[in-house]
C-alpha cells in the first residue's frame, strides 16, 4: 500500500488576487498591487473538469455507452466563490474589479458599457487568484501546493451588513468566473511575491450609520429610519466565447449578457414615518434609499431605483418592515444606481 | 372477449441493413455483411399499408358506396426514416446514395447518375444501389419477430455534427424507400451480423485537419472556428408499374429530377468574415472542407453559396452559411467526400 501522507489544511488556506498583465496570462499588471484578502470562509477550490455529455441511447441497449459520451470544455465556465470581511480597502478592491469603479465613491451609472475582455489583451479588470494550499502536493516536487485561477471575470457581489452578525460588520459574498483551466503552482506558499494583506482593519461597524443621511426616499425629518440590516446584490451573467484549440480550449474572451441586476434591501423599524413614503411601494415613482452618515469620508451605501417588494415581519419584539429596491435610472446617463463607498 | 397480454418495447426494436444482391430479392450479395445500425431513436414501421381510392358518389346518394373503392397496392411506396450514430467502423450509408466504390467513404462525383434499380437487376459491390433493412421486433406473428424490407433504394440523407449535441458526435438522418411489400420474418437471429452498437464515432473536436469555407484567393483566409455542419443529398425515387396482382412488385424505380446536394456550416465571425461574406454576393465557386486526415471527410468541394445568415442567440456573433452543390456533368470531380471513421 502506498496512501499519499500529506494533508491539507481548510483553515490554513489563503486566497491572493490581483490584476493581471493580460487576461489568462498570471503576470502582475504594471502599476498593480497583489493582495491577499481577510476570507471568513473557505473559497471554493475547482480542479480541471470537464462537463459530461452523452448521444440519446441506442434503442435495442439498456445501458449508456461510453464511446458515445465525451467531455466537453469546449463550454466549461469556472465559478470561484470567496467571502470577505468588508473593509473600506477591500470593498473599493472588489468594486474596482466588479463596476470598474475602485477610487472610493465606487458607483454604478446609468451609462455602464462593459470592456473588451479579450484573451491575451490587458482587459480592465482581468485577475488571477491564487489560493495557497488549495492544490495537491507530490513525492517528487512540490509545485503543485497552490491552486490558480487565471483569466478570472467578477460576475456578482453581496454586501451583507447586519447589526447582529459578524460583529456588526459588513461580510462580502464574491463571485468571480473563468473559461480557463485551473492550474497548479507554489508562488503564494512559497513566499516567490509577498502580497499586501488586507486584513478587514477599518471596517465599519454598523452602528456607525447615522440619522442625518440613513433614510428611505428623501434626506430629511420625517423620511429618517431605523435600519437592523441591509443587503446590497450586484450581479450580471459573464459568457465565454469560444475556444483557441482543442488542447488548452481558452476561451477566445467573454461577454456580458443581459443587464446588471442591482438591488438593495433594509430591515427597518416601523414607525410614522413610513407614512411619507408608503404611496412609493405602488405608484412607480423613483426612489431612494441610504445607510450612512455625514462625516468627511462619508460611509454610503446608496441605491436608486423603484421599489420591487416590501414586507412587514412580526419575528421580534417590535414590528419592523423589509423594502426592496431594485436599482434603475435612465440610461445613457452618469447618474448613479447604486454607490458602495465606506 | 379474449384481448391478448403480450406486447412488444419500443426499446427493443433493432435495424439491421445489407446491401442486396439483386433488386428486389432480399438476398445478401456476396461479399457483402449484415450491420446492426446504432439507431438513436425508433425507425419507422411500416405494415404494409396502402392508400385506399374512394370514386365519385353517385347522385341520389349520400354515403359513399362500397362498390366505388379501390386498393391502389399498385402505387405503394413506403418510407423507412432512422437516425444513427455515423460511426467509425461501419462503411458510410453514404454509398446508397452516391453508388460508389471507395472503401469506406462516399463520393458524389459531377458525373453522378442513379443506379439501374430495374427488378431482379444483379447489383455489383461498387454500386450500394438498393438494401435489405430487417426491423427486428417490430412484430410479433408465431415465432416471427421481424419485417424485412426488399429492394430499398436510399431517398434522402443527412450528416449532421455539432459541438454541443449528441456528446459531438456526427449524426446520420435517412429515408429508404421501397415498393416491394414487406415480408414477416425470424432471419435475424441466425444471421452473421456486424454489430454497429457499441462502436465510437469521430468526435467533433477531433476535426483538427481543417476547417474551412473554400473559393478564396488566399485559402487560409477561409479558416473558421466551426460550431456545427451538416451534408444533406435528396432525390427524388419514383416506382414503375407492378407486375402482377399478387404481390404488385415494380417493374423497377426511377429517379426524378435532380439530386439535390446541399450543406451548412455555422461558424464564429471574426476578421476573417468580410472576405468570406464576398461569396454571398459573387458568383464563385465555394464549399467546405472539415477533415481529419486521413478518416473523417465532411467535404461540400463544388458549390454556391445560397444564404448567408447571422445567429444572435449566443455570446459571439455566429454566421451560418448554406450551401448547394454544382457540377458539370462533362467533368469527374466531386462535388461531395463523405467518410466518418
Amino acid at each position: 500500500m502506498a496512501i499519499g501522507t500529506s494533508v491539507k489544511s481548510t483553515q490554513g488556506l489563503k486566497l491572493a488576487i490581483y490584476h493581471e498583465a493580460t487576461m489568462g496570462d498570471a503576470g502582475l499588471n504594471s502599476g498593480a498591487v497583489r493582495y491577499q484578502l481577510p476570507i471568513l470562509s473557505p473559497p471554493t477550490i475547482q480542479d480541471l473538469t470537464g462537463v459530461l455529455e452523452s448521444t440519446p441511447s441506442i434503442i435495442g441497449q439498456y445501458n449508456h455507452a461510453q464511446n458515445h459520451s465525451v467531455h466537453n470544455r469546449a463550454s466549461q465556465m469556472y465559478e470561484i466563490g470567496f467571502q470577505i470581511l468588508g473593509s473600506p480597502a477591500v470593498l473599493d478592491l472588489m468594486c474596482l474589479y466588479l463596476i470598474n469603479d475602485g477610487d472610493g465613491t465606487n458607483a454604478l451609472q446609468g451609462g455602464y458599457s462593459p470592456p473588451a475582455m479579450l484573451n491575451g489583451a490587458d482587459t480592465d479588470y482581468s485577475v488571477c487568484i491564487d489560493i495557497a494550499g488549495g492544490g495537491y502536493e507530490t513525492a517528487s516536487a512540490s509545485v503543485k501546493k497552490d491552486i490558480r485561477y487565471v483569466g478570472c471575470v467578477a460576475k456578482s457581489m453581496t454586501l451583507n451588513h447586519a447589526i447582529d452578525n459578524e460583529s456588526g460588520l459588513p461580510v462580502i459574498d464574491m463571485v468571480f468566473v473563468t473559461g480557463y483551466a485551473p492550474q497548479y503552482t507554489d508562488d503564494l506558499t512559497d513566499g516567490d511575491y509577498t502580497p499586501v494583506k488586507l486584513t478587514g482593519d477599518g471596517a465599519t461597524p454598523f452602528t456607525n450609520w447615522n440619522s442625518a443621511n440613513t433614510y428611505i426616499d428623501s434626506n430629511g425629518a420625517g423620511y429618517e429610519i431605523h435600519p437592523y440590516s441591509y443587503s446590497v446584490s450586484i450581479s450580471r451573467e459573464i459568457e465565454r466565447v469560444g475556444f483557441g484549440d482543442y488542447t488548452n480550449y481558452e476561451p477566445d474572451g467573454y461577454a456580458m449578457m443581459g443587464v446588471w441586476e442591482v438591488e438593495m434591501s433594509i430591515d427597518y423599524k416601523r414607525d410614522e414615518n413610513f407614512d411619507n413614503f408608503l404611496a412609493k411601494l405602488s405608484s412607480g415613482a423613483e426612489i431612494t434609499a441610504r445607510i450612512g452618515d455625514a462625516s468627511a469620508n462619508p460611509f454610503k451605501i446608496e441605491c436608486v431605483g423603484l421599489v420591487s417588494d416590501h414586507s412587514t415581519d412580526t419575528g421580534s419584539a417590535e414590528l419592523r418592515n423589509t423594502i426592496t429596491i431594485k436599482g434603475m435610472v435612465t440610461n445613457n446617463t452618469t447618474a448613479d444606481l447604486i454607490v458602495l463607498s465606506m | 372477449m379474449a384481448i391478448q397480454t403480450d406486447f412488444q418495447t419500443t426499446q427493443n426494436i433493432q435495424l439491421v441493413i445489407g446491401h442486396e444482391d439483386n433488386v428486389g430479392n432480399g438476398a445478401l450479395l456476396s461479399g457483402q455483411a449484415w450491420y446492426k445500425l446504432p439507431i438513436i431513436a425508433p425507425p419507422t414501421i411500416n405494415d404494409n399499408q396502402t392508400a385506399m381510392d374512394f370514386g365519385t358518389l353517385q347522385s341520389g346518394s349520400y354515403i359513399q358506396p362500397e362498390n366505388s373503392t379501390g386498393r391502389r397496392n399498385d402505387q405503394a411506396m413506403w418510407e423507412i426514416s432512422f437516425s444513427v450514430i455515423a460511426d467509425n467502423t461501419l462503411p458510410t450509408l453514404f454509398q446508397y446514395m452516391t453508388h460508389d466504390l471507395s472503401g469506406t467513404q462516399a463520393t458524389l462525383g459531377e458525373d453522378y447518375a442513379p443506379a439501374n434499380w430495374t427488378d431482379n437487376n444483379q447489383n455489383v459491390t461498387a454500386g450500394k444501389e438498393t438494401a435489405v433493412i430487417y426491423i427486428v421486433n417490430a412484430i410479433k406473428s408465431g415465432s416471427n419477430v421481424e419485417w424485412k424490407y426488399s429492394g430499398c433504394v436510399l431517398k434522402s440523407i443527412e450528416l449532421t455534427h455539432s459541438i454541443d449535441s449528441n456528446a459531438g458526435l456526427p449524426i446520420i438522418n435517412c429515408t429508404f424507400v421501397t415498393g416491394y411489400p414487406a415480408e414477416l420474418k425470424n432471419d435475424v437471429a441466425g444471421l452473421t451480423i456486424t454489430s454497429g452498437v457499441n462502436v465510437a464515432g469521430r468526435k467533433f473536436t477531433d476535426i483538427v485537419t481543417t476547417n474551412r469555407i473554400l473559393g478564396l484567393s488566399t485559402a487560409t483566409d477561409g479558416d473558421v472556428r466551426v460550431y456545427s455542419h451538416s451534408i444533406s443529398m435528396s432525390r427524388d425515387i419514383q416506382r414503375v408499374g407492378y407486375q402482377d396482382t399478387t404481390n404488385y412488385k415494380p417493374y423497377s424505380y426511377e429517379q426524378v429530377g435532380e439530386l439535390e446536394c446541399t450543406g451548412s456550416i455555422t461558424f464564429k465571425k471574426d476578421s476573417h468574415f468580410p472576405t468570406i461574406q464576398a461569396l454571398s454576393r459573387n458568383n464563385d465557386n465555394t464549399g467546405f472542407n472539415m477533415v481529419l486526415a486521413p478518416n473523417y471527410f465532411a467535404n461540400l468541394n463544388k458549390a454556391k453559396m445560397t444564404n448567408l445568415i447571422t445567429d444572435t442567440g449566443s455570446a459571439e456573433l455566429r454566421a451560418t452559411a448554406e450551401f448547394k452543390g454544382i457540377g458539370d456533368p462533362e467533368g469527374s470531380s466531386s462535388v461531395a467526400l463523405i467518410k466518418h471513421q
